[in-house]
């Protein structure tokens, strides 16, 4: 129960994150993601079963509250992410820091191709277009926020 | 033979159950324009609607300053202009009354603060504090004073979300306000937007602005959609294209209006 509430408290400061200070940050309309950072962390923390069920839940909500896209597309990339990152679960440690932050980042990766490639489906906008536009400024933003709070944790941990 | 079905489902049932809720999203979007699918999510979002009030008041405690001298050079320009269009309205009061023509302006708008514009880069809805209660409905023109913004999609009680222009989705019927020439907007990632197949015999120029056409049920005529910013024609075609800028930017929007009857 304990652990559920942190759960959603955490969730509302993602949401509150994501609202509030990642505006700040945001250049040429790329902000960092926190809620997929938090997702992650979940997913590493409990595995994919919980990983994807909790990106699923969060990414509906996102989508119902109107801060995400269409409905139901943040709760799709959102538990592919959750379901990826969950691999991790218990191997966090046998990978040095490159394998991890690479492995995550392809997550990431593959988390905006699926979501800017639904996004865009009607338009005539090559997948080279998106990449370069959207996907991989959103990749690399969102990484550096990972890493950085991946970094405070283990600081904190240690 | 059943036992082995179950026993491959236990031992997959991570795999199952991501392809059950990614099921389950298709499913969702495929109804994103269900008329209950669109009221419970207005639902949704009056409950979540506290989430939003510490992004309001900072954006309200930084924006007051440099909104205050805004408006100060703004209310000096209007002032100026105003007594200009009075001349004008006089006369083409004096000149409708000529003509045996009815007063038209009359819109019934409710103002609306905008509480949130989306966490994408591609956000292609805002959320305005204003719902059922003030008497929003689904497909009500949003404007603000620069020109149009959207339509309202998703109502609850107490908060809407509103489709924006900027939806690459997004599709409006305009008039070029000097040329009269009608087309359809369609909007851009960079935030522009174009209107294809205009006639080559139309004689459009950057500056030119453009309006609603007054053919939608949706948008009242005459509201300012953008400004040309570049013509150009493609080689061997018959028609001509134009860039057009809209002047409201969703970036910085506080206020909006709904249009609820014109």
């Amino acid at each position: 129960m304990k652990k559920f509430l942190i759960l959603i408290g955490f969730s509302l400061l993602a949401i509150l994150l994501q609202l509030v200070v990642a505006p700040w940050f945001s250049i040429q309309g790329i902000k960092p993601d926190f809620i997929l950072v938090l997702v992650m962390f979940v997913a590493i923390l409990y595995g994919r079963v919980y990983g994807q069920l909790y990106g699923f839940g969060f990414g509906l909500i996102v989508d119902m509250i109107g801060i995400g896209s269409f409905l139901g597309l943040s709760a799709m990339v959102k538990s592919i992410a959750g379901f990826l990152a969950g691999y991790l679960k218990g191997r966090r440690n046998r990978f040095n820091s490159f394998t991890l932050y690479t492995f995550t980042c392809f997550i990431i990766f593959f988390h905006y191709l699926i979501f800017f490639l639904i996004n865009f489906h009607s338009t005539d906008y090559t997948i080279q277009f998106l990449v370069v536009r959207y996907i991989l400024p959103e990749t690399i933003y969102t990484s550096v926020l990972f890493i950085v709070f991946d970094y405070i944790l283990s600081l904190s941990n240690d | 033979m059943w036992r082995k079905i179950l026993s491959i489902l236990f031992d997959f049932y991570d795999y199952f159950l991501l392809i059950l809720l990614i099921f389950i999203s298709f499913l969702i979007l495929f109804m994103n324009e269900a008329p209950e699918l669109r009221s419970f999510q207005g639902d949704v979002a009056d409950v979540f609607s506290f989430i939003h009030f510490p992004g309001i008041w900072l954006d309200e405690l930084s924006g007051l300053l440099k909104e205050n001298e805004a408006l100060k050079q703004e209310n000096l320009q209007l002032k100026l202009q105003n007594v200009e269009f009075k001349e004008a309205y006089l006369e083409n009061r004096r000149l409708k009354k000529m003509l045996g023509f009815l007063d038209s302006t009359a819109y019934e708008i409710v103002p609306a603060k905008v509480i949130n514009r989306g966490t994408t880069p591609i956000a292609n809805s805002i959320l305005l504090n204003v719902g059922k209660n003030e008497g929003i409905t689904p497909n009500l023109a949003v404007i603000s004073i620069k020109g149009i913004i959207g339509k309202t999609i998703a109502v609850g009680d107490k908060t809407t979300q509103c489709q924006i222009f900027q939806d690459v989705n997004f599709r409006l019927s305009v008039k070029f306000q000097n040329s009269r020439v009608l087309g359809i907007v369609m909007w851009q990632s960079d935030g522009s937007a174009v209107v294809r197949e205009i006639p080559n015999t139309a004689e459009i120029h950057p500056g030119e602005l453009v309006l609603t056409s007054g053919y939608s049920k949706i948008y009242p005529p005459n509201i300012i959609v953008g400004e040309v910013i570049e013509v150009y024609q493609a080689e061997n075609e018959p028609f001509q294209s134009a860039i057009i800028r809209s002047n409201a930017d969703i970036n910085t929007i506080e206020e909006a209006f709904v249009i609820l009857s014109y």
